[in-house]
């Protein structure tokens, strides 16, 4: 079901063209099938010869009624019984391919005559109809049966003798036929020169109005359909034309334009009367018949060009055919034959060849678009095959000329192809918008990311320059003043006793100061390293001794400068606090990770205190501790009582949930 | 010049003159006083002396009149391999004694602090025990974990040779320090012998020395520096 969807889906042109052939088809089967028509197939035949004539040069022969043609309207069939023999229709007789223009011909007229049954006159007038009438002028008679009536001419077709190749006959009986209800006789005579190709196809009687609608469905495939295909297709060729002028690429779009106008130039006389003056008249037969070469050769090139293939050799041998039968068949040249068969024999013959390489080519290649156009090429080659059987009397008149038809297909697979050309310009567009989007998105984020780096590098160098200085202002100024007077005291037996300390405890203070401006490195254990590398010496001055428990740690990438001052600023409160008063005799520091958190625990064995009375000496350290903890986005607990030392935990958590930046 | 085998000479280069007064009294106070000390003032005389004499031990500060030490380092270094030369520092996590560590020194010497630790922290110079600040560790880690990949990209080979990498152990005892661990704890907890980590740091700022020279030169060789001069 699905695939069949698809091939719909895909192919909704040629559904569409089905569906509107269908209806037409109905729109003229439908009223003949209420009325019966006779279809007359079983006739009297007889050759009624009218004396030698010159073959001119002309197309169809004997010359229009305008020119040199016996009256035909005061020729009535032969009355001799005797003279008519049975027949069938169809009847006609082939064309050779060259026909000389410099013999005697005779000329005749050619009769056929059967009796109608008055029957399908009960509903009204009637009417006789024939379809296709190939050869000289014809003309219609008829008689009642009834009371041995003299002939009537019916119809003389001489003044529409230039459009009766194609076109059907309707011809009306007299009125009065009908109230009789008797049979009556109808003799068709169609004038021909002996040698020269002629055919007609069956007659109808019926009910006039039943005729009407055959005759107009007739005439509608016949003139109608070709005329529309080929106003189609000029439309769609000025589109391209105008498409291949602003889209300087596309080549193949004139060559299609060009090519629609050589198809309604050879289509003209489907839907043009042609002119009734001799020389315009071999000059329009000339022109489209010339025309059919450029329309094969220009179909062609078109094709081979859509699909990109480089033929020149090709292209070049089918204008060069196109322009010699141009050249070779003009009416100017006093040419001895009528050449129409043999020159569209030759065009069926390059045909043939161009498009058996054009469908061997697309087999091979796979190109949706080239096989389409080479299917569309191979069908109008059928169809032009057809037309040249037809025309040569090879096939039953009755047939209908198709070529005009295989247009029909090459619009639609052009249209077709265009409107793929469009949608993958489109969808080109689109693609590309997006891919600019997603390029423009990532060059953004790009960039914001570089800009953030950036940022980073610039507080870092800032914090680096800042460093140094402090660096270069310690060990030249305040560090070697400092040096200085630590060698003094040293020096001094009498110095007082603390002034070492203080002096150290200055020293140790101001590279605090330096070790937060350190690069950070998002590493608890490296600043927990450096703590007590600045206080054990303190520590073992006051008598405790260091425990210590820290574990391989997982990164705080959250951890800047400032949070590392801070912490190491806490931390020192702490092991302040132990060294000032906890008279501790061992100090633990454990250090761990453990459920998204990083505990650091520092426990003593000193005296302690009791928290909820806290010691008016430490109270402002108390507060400060707790708010650098939050400043962190710590939690800091404690656990203490008189004489049971003091616990310290503090929790890290390892993803910050205090994006501001702590203050010192 | 008449030297015994007790007597040892070293030289102290040191432009402050109260420090450098200092740094001459403890030196003698460590090794005695048959020690021979020199003392200068700036590189220029300091170049002198090394070309003149050979010194067990060499203390020099780092930030000089006439420039940083760190030519003068690296010459004793390559030239005079028997001596010990050491950066004395007020600040021991100095962005300073890092570069005077790649630059050759073998240790470094804590300015700040008493004079009974001072002369410790020679005499465990001396013999091949030198200091190594949990600080000083960090760099030194972060030293060998990032050059072995700009080393990968600039095309010299997935490994450097062995001489210019950290072992496993030794990785190990620097994390150890760098995380505040004395080396008696870091033997302890490895179940080595304090001595033992004393040559692991030893061994570690030879190597540090070594990959500092080899990026140093490699980093030359790209910018087509090589036989252009020696000097810094």
């Amino acid at each position: 079901m699905h695939r069949w969807r698809k091939l719909i889906r895909r192919s909704w042109a040629f559904v569409f063209i089905a569906v509107g052939l269908a209806s037409l088809w109905l729109y003229g089967v439908f009223p003949a099938a209420e009325s019966p028509i006779q279809l007359q197939t079983q006739v009297q035949h007889t050759v009624q010869p009218l004396g030698p004539r010159q073959a001119t040069l002309g197309l169809h022969l004997p010359e229009s009624a305008s020119f040199d043609l016996p009256r035909l309207d005061e020729i009535p069939p032969p009355p001799d019984d005797s003279l008519w023999a049975p027949a069938v229709l169809p009847d006609g007789q082939a064309r050779p391919p060259l026909l000389r223009n410099d013999q005697m011909r005779e000329l005749t007229l050619r009769w056929y005559r059967f009796d109608a049954d008055a029957a399908v006159l009960q509903h009204g007038p009637g009417a006789v109809g024939i379809e296709r009438i190939v050869g000289g002028p014809a003309v219609v008679w008829g008689r009642p049966l009834s009371a041995n009536a003299p002939w009537q001419l019916l119809h003389d077709n001489r003044p529409a003798w230039l459009t009766q190749w194609n076109r059907p006959l309707l011809v009306h009986l007299p009125a009065e036929w009908s109230q009789g209800g008797a049979k009556f006789q109808i003799a068709v005579g169609v004038s021909t020169l002996s040698g020269i190709n002629f055919g007609i196809t069956p007659v109808r009687v019926g009910p006039a109005s039943a005729l009407e609608w055959w005759h107009r469905k007739a005439m509608f495939w016949r003139t109608t359909a070709p005329l529309l295909i080929s106003v189609c297709a000029l439309l769609l060729g000025g589109f391209s034309v105008t498409l291949g002028r602003s889209i300087t690429s596309q080549k193949s779009f004139y060559l299609f334009g060009i090519f629609t106008l050589a198809w309604a130039v050879r289509n003209l006389h489907y839907y043009v009367s042609p002119p009734d003056t001799r020389l315009a008249y071999e000059w329009f037969w000339w022109l489209t018949n010339a025309s059919l070469s450029w329309v094969m050769a220009l179909s062609q090139i078109f094709t081979l060009r859509v699909a990109q293939l480089s033929w020149p050799l090709t292209e070049r041998c089918l204008l060069l055919f196109a322009a010699a039968i141009t050249v070779l068949t003009m009416p100017a040249w006093p040419l001895l034959a009528e050449v129409m068969v043999l020159q569209h024999l030759l065009n069926m013959v390059v045909a043939l060849m161009v498009c058996t390489m054009t469908v061997w080519s697309a087999y091979r290649v796979k190109n949706t678009e080239f096989r389409w156009l080479a299917f569309t090429l191979l069908l109008g080659t059928v169809f032009g095959v057809h037309d040249w059987l037809l025309v040569s009397g090879r096939l039953p008149p009755d047939h209908i000329y198709l070529l005009p038809f295989g247009c029909m297909f090459l619009v639609i697979v052009f249209q077709n192809f265009l409107a793929a050309q469009h949608v993958r310009a489109l969808r080109a567009l689109g693609t590309a918008n997006e891919q600019q989007q997603i390029l423009l998105e990532a060059q953004r984020k790009e960039l914001d990311q570089q800009h953030r780096l950036l940022t980073a590098i610039a507080s870092e160098k800032a914090i680096a320059d800042e460093r140094k200085r402090l660096m270069r202002d310690m060990h030249d100024g305040l560090g070697a003043s400092l040096l200085s007077s630590m060698a003094i005291v040293q020096s001094d037996p009498n110095a007082p006793d603390g002034l070492v300390q203080s002096i150290s405890d200055c020293m140790n203070e101001l590279r605090s100061v330096i070790d937060s401006l350190e690069p950070s490195e998002e590493d608890v254990g490296s600043i927990l390293g450096k703590l007590r590398h600045r206080i054990g010496p303190s520590l073992e001055l006051a008598g405790t001794e260091m425990h210590w428990q820290v574990e391989e740690l997982p990164p705080l990438p959250w951890l800047n400068a400032s949070h590392t001052l801070l912490l190491m600023r806490l931390l020192q409160e702490m092991f302040g606090n132990i060294i000032k008063y906890a008279r501790a005799r061992h100090v633990t520091l454990s250090a761990h990770a453990h459920d998204g958190q990083i505990v650091l625990q520092v426990q003593d064995d000193g005296v302690g205190f009791d928290a909820s009375v806290t010691p008016p000496a430490s109270g402002r350290g108390l507060g400060n501790m707790r708010d650098r903890a939050q400043a962190l986005g710590a939690m800091l607990e404690l656990h203490t009582a008189p004489g049971q030392g003091v616990h310290w935990l503090l929790h890290l958590p390892l993803s910050n949930p205090n994006p501001e930046t702590a203050s010192l | 010049m008449n030297t015994n085998l007790s007597s040892r000479r070293v030289l102290v280069l040191e432009d402050l003159t109260r420090p450098r007064e200092w740094l001459v009294e403890q030196v003698m106070q460590a090794f005695g006083p048959a020690t021979l000390v020199d003392a200068a003032t700036n590189l220029g005389d300091a170049r002198a002396l090394v070309l003149a004499h050979s010194y067990e031990l060499a203390l020099v500060d780092w930030e000089l009149p006439d420039g940083n030490a760190s030519a003068l380092i690296t010459w004793l270094c390559m030239n005079r391999p028997a001596t010990i030369t050491v950066v004395a520092t007020i600040h021991d996590d100095d962005e300073r004694v890092f570069a005077a560590l790649r630059s050759g020194a073998r240790g470094y010497l804590l300015k700040s602090q008493r004079n009974e630790l001072v002369q410790a922290q020679l005499k465990g110079i001396d013999l091949g025990q030198p200091p190594l600040s949990p600080a000083i560790a960090s760099k030194v880690l972060n030293h060998f974990r990032q050059p072995a990949a700009s080393a990968r990209t600039a095309g010299s080979g997935p490994h450097m040779p062995a001489d210019e990498q950290l072992s496993a152990r030794e990785s190990e005892v620097l994390g150890l320090i760098a995380k505040g661990y004395k080396n008696a704890e870091v033997a302890d907890k490895l179940g080595l012998t304090p001595s033992t980590i004393g040559t692991y740091v030893r061994d570690i700022y030879q190597k540090l020395g070594i990959s500092s020279r080899a990026q140093a030169a490699l980093a030359a060789d790209r910018l087509g520096l090589i036989g252009a001069g020696s000097r810094t």
